[in-house]
């Protein structure tokens, strides 16, 4: 599911820059009723140590400052890699079910 | 305050996260501290709920694969935890001893009147200060029971601490700083004597 959820983050962050509490209710909303605060954590560090987004720390007027994330040309790259891949395995898992559904 | 987090809460469970993360560099670590805060404070979300470790263990899925991990000990560190005193204390404590036998073996090798070889100097260092156990029965081959048993306690505590629960690395770390001062005590008293 990590693969699942590094994906969806790289989705939200090019539809929108948003910080991290507004994504982790964004991927909640969005179907991912369960995912926790540590991995998106982590996937945000993990896609930032490899350079596909960056951060940006801006003060905020209703308390804490709160750090937007956005995506650079090379998670733009790799979101277009991994969707091509994402499509290819659900036409694979498609395949296999219609599969099953015959025998 | 965070969430139902008491105040002091979140330094605890800052700690608990770094605790298992001991074997990465102060510093990365340090900064790990400092970015997992702020993420907690923007957030507002009450960490109390969830496992320390699992913080823990997506931050160190994150690192970058070639990044440094080491044992958790040396010069590299500073001590921002109890348990970094003591672990430091222990690597310091065999610092001090390495260079007092240092010392004597360059000593008795200098000495004009001594003209002993390395090997004999060492041996002489050893057993004038921390009598070498004779293995075998021959005291020479116990000359390697420090240096090795050193590196492999290192070695050992860095593999036993790396995913050890809080409670257990808190009774590994108390147990080798008991022995560890009980050696430098028994050093010193046979100094003073």
């Amino acid at each position: 599911m990590r693969g699942a959820l590094e994906l969806a983050v790289l989705e939200v962050l090019s539809q929108e820059t948003t910080y991290g509490f507004e994504l982790l209710a964004k991927l909640r909303s969005s179907g991912f009723a369960d995912v926790a605060d540590p991995s998106v954590y982590g996937v945000l560090r993990r896609l930032e140590t490899s350079g596909k987004l960056t951060s940006e720390l801006i003060p905020s007027p209703n308390g804490a400052a709160r750090r937007y994330y956005r995506l650079t040309d090379n998670g733009r790259a790799a979101l277009a890699r991994a969707t091509v891949e994402w499509d290819a395995l659900v036409r694979t898992m498609a395949g296999i079910r219609i599969d099953r559904t015959r025998d | 305050m965070i969430g139902n987090l008491r105040p002091g809460g979140l330094d605890r469970y800052l700690e608990a996260v770094d605790t298992s993360l001991l074997d990465l560099p102060w510093r990365e670590r340090r900064q790990i501290r400092r970015d997992l805060r702020e993420h907690l404070d923007e957030t507002g979300i009450d960490p109390s709920g969830v496992d320390p470790a699992e913080y823990a263990r997506e931050i160190r899925a994150s690192r970058d694969p070639g990044a440094y991990e080491g044992r958790p000990s040396g010069v590299r560190q500073l001590w921002p935890t109890l348990t970094e005193w003591l672990l430091n204390g222990i690597s310091g404590i065999a610092l001090i001893l390495s260079f007092y036998i240092s010392w004597h073996t360059i000593h008795a090798i200098a000495t004009p009147s001594g003209g002993v070889g390395l090997v004999d100097a060492y041996r002489s260092a050893l057993q004038a200060d921390l009598p070498a156990p004779a293995v075998m029965g021959q005291n020479t081959l116990g000359l390697v029971v420090y240096p090795a048993g050193w590196l492999l306690g290192q070695a050992a505590a860095s593999r036993a601490l790396r995913n050890a629960s809080p409670k257990r690395r808190a009774w590994t770390v108390g147990v080798a700083a008991l022995l560890a001062l009980g050696l430098l005590f028994h050093v010193v008293a046979r100094l003073l004597a």
